[in-house]
């Protein structure tokens, strides 16, 4: 793996990528919704898709499915353009959730799993597999509107799932989630890429994010600018998160290098300092303030790195 | 896939889902019982000759009888007569409607309030008639030479077309049908295309097919269960009528019947295609009513100019002229075929002109689609759709 950071945005990790889209533009008027977006996704991986709201996430990924006349930029998956043939062996969450209201639940993942060209016995296993797995089993004659929020998005995935697909593209599949749901979707993400498909989800949630994605995108008005592996990305930030807590929360202490405080509590304080700052030394010069009982010198969170990213 | 396997799965998805719903079960009673209304119509208009009840009173020349028998057959009217012989019974008979009128002493004629000017000449043509055979035999002129004067040896020969009698009731039947049906699926075809845009789903569709594709099959999906529903009406209309012996069709009713099924054919497509686009351009009900107030109102239109100039003349010019007009064909060709013999290349150039106009239709109206379909938000411009369909064409 070659190290990732903000460094290497003007050459894009292509390397074993699948998913490649390119240089992608497009503008809505006088909104600027891409503006040369560059992403890579890799087979067997998950890939977090980050960015603000309106920063251009669901105009790129539904260009990946033709939704979207771009500008300017190509998509391409394994090596060539993608076509309309080449998106059945794709599943796509899309950002607005509909299916038929008045289809039956059971039928309307069977007629999806048709139209992306499996044969009717095959569509029907699989749709029954699938909403078994997600807990419908006992709604699958059900009409999508008598559902609940909930189990709405979970025959949403199942629209999504039912082919085998190997890409899958989910714009904000974990909003409207209860916990036990989002644990759900998380496991079937892990699952779908271990059987080697490429996924790609947006998120807000960035925990979700930094616990489930290998590689991670930031996108800001319509560019990216953050992209690499969730380690590479936190170890390449500029800043280190510095924690110190001394046994009398009354001491007073503060880094002696350009320090940001981002916490200060009884003893217990944090700050953004200089990722070449050097915590043996800081450490020592603490010390000598007080007695020094947690100590902390590491790589910020993501949603630290995605505030500073998107600024 | 094949853009054709897909077309065929929503198309199937399409006829199967909307023929479960109520509404297309509502519909079909709905057209069911219009039809049967029509179908009263034509029987009580068409019951045959006229027929009148009259009472003959005192002195009455020979031969009375059968002078007004005969010119009630040449009025194509039947008259009845009736025993009553009390002048003034009669007078109150008539009253009441009982009796249509009496010839009183050879001399007066009585008619009702409701009686028609065809009774009043039946009466005094028969009365004429037999008071001159009287006179004429008491000059003592010889029967046989009376005879040849007043039936004279004439060769008569109809060289009027032949048409189909009753003609009139299976062509408003047919106009009626064929407007029902096509504007009834044209709509469902216009809340199909909001259905799937208000509720998103057009997005997931769109990634796995062509807009192409689910625009066709959508048409041909609602399309197959109107023309399904139009065999069956027609069946129905042609089989009940036959079987129980209600009434007799003319005899063009089976051709007019396999036209209006070619006529159906055209219709939809032309006003199926018009209505998708106009469901595209919006995302809410209410709006999609307005968008679709052009084409409807083009409908309606076709529908009172086929009823108020194609049939009462159904082969002047001005019908002719008409009906040759893409909006109105589907409606008035029909009609002017119940109606009257019209010829077949007539029908053909007026199939012909259909085909190009549904042709041009689908490429205009399938752009507009493709270009507004997958855009959000309230209303779309038709110039906006138009333009930025070319755009998703070129890349997609």
């Amino acid at each position: 793996m070659v190290a990732p950071g903000v460094a290497d945005l003007a050459a894009p990790r292509q390397h074993g990528a699948v998913l490649a889209l390119t240089d992608l533009q497009k503008r809505y008027g006088e909104v600027v919704a891409l503006d040369g977006a560059v992403l890579a996704v890799q087979r067997g991986r998950i890939f977090g898709f980050l960015g603000p709201n309106g920063s251009g996430k669901t105009t790129a990924m539904r260009s990946v499915f033709g939704l979207v006349a771009l500008d300017g930029g190509t998509t391409e998956w394994d090596g060539s353009p993608i076509t309309p043939t080449g998106r059945l062996r794709f599943g796509y969450m899309p950002e607005q959730r509909g299916l038929y209201p008045k289809m039956k639940v059971a039928e309307q993942i069977t007629w999806l799993g048709q139209l992306r060209g499996m044969p009717r016995p095959d569509a029907t296993a699989a749709a029954h597999h699938w909403l078994g797995r997600l807990g419908l089993d006992d709604r699958l004659d059900d009409r999508v509107e008598h559902l609940s929020h909930g189990n709405q998005q979970r025959a949403q995935l199942a629209a999504a799932l039912v082919h085998d697909p190997e890409l899958l593209v989910l714009d904000e599949p974990f909003s409207g989630l209860d916990p036990m749901g989002a644990d759900a979707m998380a496991e079937i993400l892990r699952d779908r890429a271990n059987s080697g498909a490429a996924v790609l989800f947006s998120s807000h949630q960035l925990d979700v994010v930094e616990d489930l994605c290998e590689d991670v995108a930031v996108i800001a008005k319509g560019r990216i600018v953050l992209d690499g592996t969730i380690e590479g990305v936190r170890s390449a930030a500029p800043k280190r998160q510095l924690e110190v807590a001394f046994a009398d929360p009354n001491t007073t202490w503060s880094p002696a290098v350009p320090a940001e405080s981002t916490r200060q509590g009884r003893g217990f304080n944090t700050w953004l300092v200089p990722s070449d700052a050097d915590p043996a030394a800081l450490l020592e010069d603490a010390g000598r303030r007080g007695r020094v009982t947690r100590f902390a010198f590491a790589p910020p969170a993501l949603s630290e790195i995605f505030r500073e990213a998107v600024r | 896939m094949n853009g054709l396997r897909a077309t065929w799965l929503i198309a199937r998805r399409e006829a199967k889902e909307r023929a479960r719903s109520k509404a297309f079960l509502a519909s079909t009673i709905v057209t069911v019982l219009l039809l049967g209304a029509v179908v009263t119509v034509v029987v009580l208009t068409d019951s045959g000759p006229p027929s009148y009840n009259i009472a003959l009173v005192g002195e009455s020349p020979t031969g009375l009888t059968a002078a007004l028998n005969a010119a009630a057959v040449a009025s194509d009217a039947l008259i009845d007569f009736s025993d009553l012989a009390d002048p003034e019974a009669i007078a109150d008979a008539i009253d009441v409607g009982e009796l249509d009128g009496a010839i009183v002493d050879a001399d007066t004629i009585l008619l009702g309030d409701s009686s028609t000017g065809g009774l009043q000449g039946i009466l005094e043509a028969g009365l004429g008639q037999s008071l001159l055979i009287e006179r004429l035999q008491s000059t003592g002129l010889d029967p046989a030479v009376l005879a040849s004067i007043l039936e004279p040896d004439t060769d008569v020969r109809i060289v009027a077309p032949e048409t189909g009698e009753n003609g009139e009731g299976v062509a408003f039947a047919a106009v009626v049908l064929l407007f029902l049906v096509i504007t009834t699926y044209g709509q469902w075809v216009l809340m199909g295309v909001l259905e799937e845009k208000s509720t998103k789903v057009v997005e997931l569709v769109v990634s796995s097919t062509s807009v192409r594709s689910l625009l066709a099959g959508k048409v041909i999906g609602i399309g197959m269960l109107g023309f399904a529903q139009l065999v069956f009406l027609v069946g129905l209309a042609l089989g009940a009528g036959s079987l129980l012996d209600l009434y007799e069709l003319p005899s063009g009713t089976v051709a007019t019947a396999a036209w209006s099924l070619v006529w159906f054919i055209l219709g939809f497509a032309f006003y199926a295609v018009l209505n998708a686009a106009a469901g595209s351009l919006v995302s809410r009900t209410e709006d999609a009513q307005a968008a679709a107030t052009p084409i409807a109102l083009v409908a309606v239109a076709s529908y009172l100019l086929t009823f108020a100039v194609i049939l009462p003349n159904p082969d002047g010019t001005t019908a002719k002229i008409l009906s040759l007009l893409p909006p109105i064909a589907p409606i008035a060709f029909p009609a002017r075929i119940g109606f009257t013999g019209v010829p077949l290349w007539e029908i053909l150039l007026g199939i012909t002109i259909m085909i190009i106009a549904v042709v041009g239709v689908i490429r205009v109206a399938a752009r507009v689609y493709a270009g507004a379909l997958l855009a959000s938000g309230g209303r779309v411009r038709i110039r906006a759709a138009w333009r930025s369909a070319g755009e998703l064409t070129a890349r997609r």
